[in-house]
């Protein structure tokens, strides 16, 4: 019963939050010169009236779904990553490297799971590395993630302007498609089993966190460092698993990124998925049941943000204004537990 | 640079502020703007600094009255910097304007080889030269600085002595974003010459770094500075000799050259920085 | 010609409650100006509450403090104002500034124009004076224990015009030699006319120097007497331990005999530092025996926290053997140690032991043997059955499972930490502070709980620093004495007072 009503109340602060962040957000818009009302009409209406809109929400939430996860399953852990970006950029670029170089003529049922295998394992690698640095040499795992993000789409750039290069793309830096076998199943025009997957692995990490052994003593470790450590708990060991999982999870939604959607790598691949879905977690307090929300009204504001653009002038990123606003009043409102 | 200052100022607070980022770039398209529409560079560098103050005013009232977690704030802050500015400078971009251009010293930009580089420079790169004397002046040897410090160091002690810590670490951080925000005006004035969004690319976030490497010590927050700045000066000087490396690895060197200073400071460096930086840094869980 | 000295410092019949616990109640104590006037009592007496009172960081709930016979409400600004200067136990030093800097930040507001090289010849001036050797240039965190003191003596001088100055147990961080110079310096004081309450457990220094004694147990004044009155070593020690020694309760009615004496856990010749690397014990032995309950004696911060994590393999020690029935247990660990069947009972389970946001039932499952498993996960619903049907939840009138253990008072922490190691049915149960801040009745069920593992077969050793708790409850004492462990003793034929020689003897 106290759970319950414990639970109402967060939801409730989160929705105070919300509602302050757009009653801000409309008076900077009457500062720019524009009716807010006007704007905040055209978001919804535009973007949720009709079936591609939604679609469009759907597919741009997946990768904020996917890292959010992932960066829950390391909070959990105690450990702040915020290096779902280069995870996900990077396992955009091993999937696509698979795809191009190995899995061109493979059939859709191994082809898609070991292109998947790889985009994991990219993210793996360099969440791995992160989580070496962190566990071994004591790095601060926050900073070590926000810079790799940034090597990481140098690495990209490296790729698709370099060898990765498709011939016949007049110059643009982008690789070549992928083929189309390897192209994932969609359930709706434009839209990929992507969202499934997302959501499937939310759910099984909620469920994994909340009831399994592991999750437990992950939690443990979360919570207070010395308690594992006195309940016996390998520490050091559990929090360098939790990153790779957490790479992996990342290095997937690049994965799906490249299958689903795209179909061939950009340097604009997956640019500030990782900050949105770190964001997503962020709000949805760790929780990856809520986080699957959270990516959905972050998907909603960043694909409303190009409605927008389109119909009023705004630049698209002015929501990207709205979401930090967001953001700010939840950390004002602060975490009560 | 001056986002090394800055930050160093931040932490020695006991403050870390991802969101030095922001404060940068806010402050370059601030500086950029202002001098267009003024063609006053000096009002550019002012609103650029009040820029950087603003946001960094966002994030010490976050963290230091509303005990947000430092770090998903400052992260907010950034992205909020790196969004507001691109929003609001849709305008400027490709506009030129001639912002702050090289002053030469007389005599002294005479000397052969070293003279140009350093005494051909924009006023912003002068003023550089003399704030890290002037900052480890204030920092350690000022009684403001020292006040400042125990800030960072244990504010129970220093209220004790009849200070608000809160306060101080509040100018602390400000008077920090102050200065990220000249470096970020720099950048935009100086040093490019133009507006571009997401401008900074990640400098904020390797001043951050940089300041753990340099022991919280302007002078070698200087250094690192210089050898960061190296890094980038040296890719672009290979590119111009032609090697045969893609641009891209050469982009990489300051972010792998700082992820190893890091790593240094790892090693090596851990008993200098701030007390109560360092609860924050090794407590940094959600 | 005689004058009537006034105290500087009169309280009148002050107390403080913690919620319902009295820290201190009904307390009148006079300081006069020109005295040592020692405050002793065991652990938890109440000496470090009253002088924090009288420097204003904890406010009295009821009655008054009088300075120079005006009604005060004293705050730590008004107490430096007033010329009342604290050296605190833990300093209020800031490690990673110079000397010079620290002191410099602890000036009152209208001395600070003043130039450094006056403040720094005014730190000579008190260096001098008082034999106090320090460098105003030196960085605090370079210096030890015994320097840092010094620094903040000076520093709490520099601070105002005191009068009155209070130490809290300063000696306990000064190697002997510095604890004589200290000493010293203390009379020096004194013949300048100031002030000096002195907290402190050594009651060899207290006989040394003082002027006046003030006997605190259980929050009160028991004594108070005068250097004329006299005071020697026996009756300060029969005033501290309570004169009458009643054994509370004697447990051997209920204790099952063991013949064999089996010996556990072993170790052989440890050398332990602690965090900062000073050696904390060296050349200690201890065997933990079947069946047996170890009491060890000593003062708290001795040492005992870092043997104890040393026995769980929390740490590891710097030379020595440990061994548990034959197995050689030396670094390994925590993990082993748990598997082996050590428990520990830590002396903070908030620090070591509570997760926020857990659930009491969450905690019961941390050492992860006994728990029986579901499909991919812990059984909890099992687990709650098991805790809501064993005796001990049942003695210990543990809260709903369902609760958030860290929401809860230290008293249920510790408990439930109690419990769950219980529960474990450990071979070596280490229990630090087991019965701390519990109430009467419930620390009976902690020894019956103890006694009745004891007849499991359980090894235990109990940390205490309640003397008469331990001769009650155990088989066997040993006894902290300097660095080093004593022999072990039958409770039945040794003193309190014979212990208490022991702990403090060693060290001055």
């Amino acid at each position: 019963m106290i759970k319950k009503l414990k639970g109402t109340k967060d939801i409730l602060m989160t929705f105070v939050s919300l509602l302050v962040a757009v009653l801000v957000y409309g008076i900077f818009l009457i500062i720019s010169g524009v009716n807010p009302l006007d704007i905040y009409s055209q978001m919804i209406t535009q973007t949720l009236g009709n079936g591609y809109g939604i679609g469009q929400v759907i597919v741009k939430s997946t990768p904020f779904i996917l890292v959010a996860v992932a960066t829950t399953i390391s909070a959990k852990a105690g450990l702040v990553n915020v290096g779902g970006e280069g995870q996900l950029v990077l396992g955009a670029l091993t999937s696509t490297i698979a795809a191009v170089f190995l899995l061109d003529g493979f059939p859709s049922f191994i082809g898609i799971p070991l292109m998947a295998v790889a985009g994991m394992l990219g993210g793996m690698f360099w969440s791995g590395l992160a989580g070496v640095m962190r566990v071994c040499w004591n790095m601060n795992e926050t900073l070590t993630t926000v810079i790799m993000n940034y090597i990481a789409y140098d690495i990209v750039a490296y790729a698709v302007y370099g060898r990765l290069k498709d011939p016949e793309s007049f110059n643009w830096p982008m690789s070549p498609k992928i083929g189309a076998q390897l192209k994932l199943p969609e359930i709706y025009p434009g839209v990929s089993i992507g969202i499934i997957i997302a959501v499937v692995i939310s759910l099984t990490t909620w469920f994994i966190l909340s009831k399994s052994t592991g999750g437990y003593k992950l939690r443990v470790i979360g919570g207070n460092v010395e308690a594992a450590r006195h309940a016996g708990i390998p520490v050091a060991a559990t929090q360098i698993k939790a990153f790779l999982i957490s790479g992996a999870i990342s290095g997937l939604a690049g994965m799906i990124e490249i299958a689903g959607v795209e179909g061939r790598l950009r340097t604009t691949t997956g640019t500030n998925y990782g900050y949105y879905g770190f964001l997503a977690a962020w709000m949805a307090w760790n929780n990856p049941l809520a986080a699957i929300f959270t990516a959905l009204l972050i998907g909603f504001l960043s694909v409303s943000g190009n409605v927008v653009e389109i119909s009023s002038g705004l630049p698209s990123s002015c929501t990207k204004i709205l979401m930090a606003i967001i953001l700010l009043s939840i950390l004002w409102k602060g975490k009560k537990k | 640079m001056y986002g090394i200052y800055g930050e160093t100022i931040t932490e020695r607070v006991g403050v870390i502020n991802l969101g030095t980022e922001g404060c940068m770039i806010a402050g370059a398209l601030a500086g950029y703007a202002f001098t267009y529409k003024s063609g006053l560079p000096f009002m550019g560098v002012l609103m650029g600094a009040l820029c950087g103050g603003l946001l960094a005013f966002i994030h010490s009232l976050l963290v230091i009255y509303r005990g947000a977690n430092q770090l998903a704030t400052g992260l907010t802050i950034m992205f909020m910097g790196v969004g507001i500015t691109a929003f609001l400078g849709i305008d400027y971009v490709s506009v030129s304007c001639k912002g702050l251009s090289p002053v030469a010293i007389p005599l002294l930009s005479q000397i052969p080889v070293l003279g140009p580089v350093v005494f051909n420079q924009d006023i912003l790169t002068y003023i550089s030269y003399i704030l890290c004397p002037l900052l480890t002046w204030f920092l350690f040897k000022s009684r403001s600085g020292l006040i400042l410090r125990a800030a960072g160091e244990d504010s129970e002690v220093l209220s004790v002595y009849g200070y608000n810590p809160k306060l101080v670490k509040m100018a602390g951080v400000i008077l920090g974003g102050m200065i990220s925000g000249i470096g970020g005006a720099q950048l935009s004035m100086a040093y490019t010459h133009t507006w571009i969004e997401n401008m900074t690319n990640g400098r904020g976030v390797v001043a951050v770094a940089l300041v753990v490497l340099a022991g919280y010590n302007p002078k070698y927050a200087m250094i690192g500075a210089y050898v960061f700045g190296g890094a980038q000066a040296l890719q672009l000087l290979l590119q111009a000799q032609g090697v045969n490396i893609s641009t891209f690895i050469l982009q990489m060197f300051p972010y792998i050259f700082t992820i190893f200073a890091l790593f240094i400071a790892a090693k090596s460096g851990k008993q200098s920085a701030p007390a109560e930086l360092k609860k924050i840094i090794e407590s940094s869980a959600n | 010609m005689e004058k009537i000295v006034h105290p500087i410092i009169k309280t009148e019949s002050i107390g403080i409650k913690f919620g319902d616990f009295e820290a201190n109640k009904n307390i009148n104590l006079n300081v006069y100006p020109g005295q040592i006037h020692a405050i002793v009592g065991e652990n938890g007496a109440g000496k470090s509450t009253l002088m924090k009172m009288l420097y204003g960081v904890y406010k009295p709930t009821s009655g008054r403090i009088r300075i120079d016979g005006i009604e005060m409400n004293m705050t730590p600004t008004l107490a430096i104002s007033s010329g009342i200067g604290m050296v605190f136990q833990d300093f209020r030093l800031i490690p990673a500034f110079t000397v010079l800097e620290n002191i410099l930040m602890a000036m009152p507001e209208k001395e600070r124009k003043v130039s450094k090289e006056e403040i720094s010849n005014k730190i000579r001036d008190i260096s001098s004076r008082y034999k106090i050797t320090i460098d105003p240039e030196m960085l605090v965190a370079n210096m030890d224990l015994g320097q840092r003191q010094r620094v903040e003596i000076v520093k709490v001088l520099m601070m105002g015009k005191m009068r009155v100055l209070i130490f809290d147990e300063p000696t306990s961080v000064l190697t002997q030699e510095e604890a004589k110079e200290f000493l010293g310096m203390l009379r020096s004081l004194r013949n300048d006319g100031y002030a000096v309450l002195l907290i402190t457990h050594k009651l060899k220094e207290i006989l040394a120097c003082s002027d006046v004694i003030t006997v605190l147990r259980r929050g009160e004044i028991v004594a108070s007497q005068t250097k004329d009155e006299g005071f020697d070593q026996e009756w300060l020690i029969n005033r501290i331990m309570g004169g009458e020694i009643k054994i509370q309760n004697n447990y051997d009615s209920m204790k099952k005999k063991f013949d064999d004496r089996l010996s556990i856990l072993k170790c052989i010749g440890l050398q332990i530092k602690n965090d900062d690397g000073l050696t904390m014990l060296h050349n200690a032995d201890l065997n933990l025996v079947r069946g047996e309950i170890t009491g060890l004696a000593g003062i708290s911060g001795k040492g005992q926290r870092e043997l104890l994590d040393v026995l769980f393999g929390y740490r590891h020690a710097s030379a020595g053997v440990i061994s548990i029935c034959n197995e050689v247990m030396t670094n390994k660990s925590v993990n082993d140690y748990i598997k082996s069947g050590v428990a520990l009972i830590s002396e903070d389970p908030k620090r070591d032991n509570v997760v926020p946001g857990m659930k009491i039932y969450e905690h019961m499952a941390l050492e992860t043997e006994n728990v029986k498993y579901k499909k991919i996960g812990i059984d909890w619903d099992q687990m709650i059955e098991n805790i809501k049907a064993s005796e001990v939840s049942e003695q210990l009138k543990l809260p709903e499972v369902h609760r958030v253990l860290g929401t809860l008072s230290g008293g249920n922490m510790q408990r439930c930490m109690i419990a769950r190691n219980v529960m474990r049915k450990p071979k070596v149960l280490l229990a630090s502070y087991p019965s701390r801040g519990l109430d009467v009745g419930m620390v009976e069920e902690v020894h019956k709980i103890l006694v009745s593992l004891r007849n499991d077969g359980c090894a235990i050793l109990f940390v205490s620093e309640d003397l008469e708790e331990l001769l009650a409850v155990s088989d066997t004492i040993v006894v902290m004495t300097g660095t080093t462990l004593s022999q072990k003793y039958n409770p039945k034929k040794v003193s309190i007072a014979e212990i208490g020689e022991l702990m403090v003897g060693g060290n001055g």
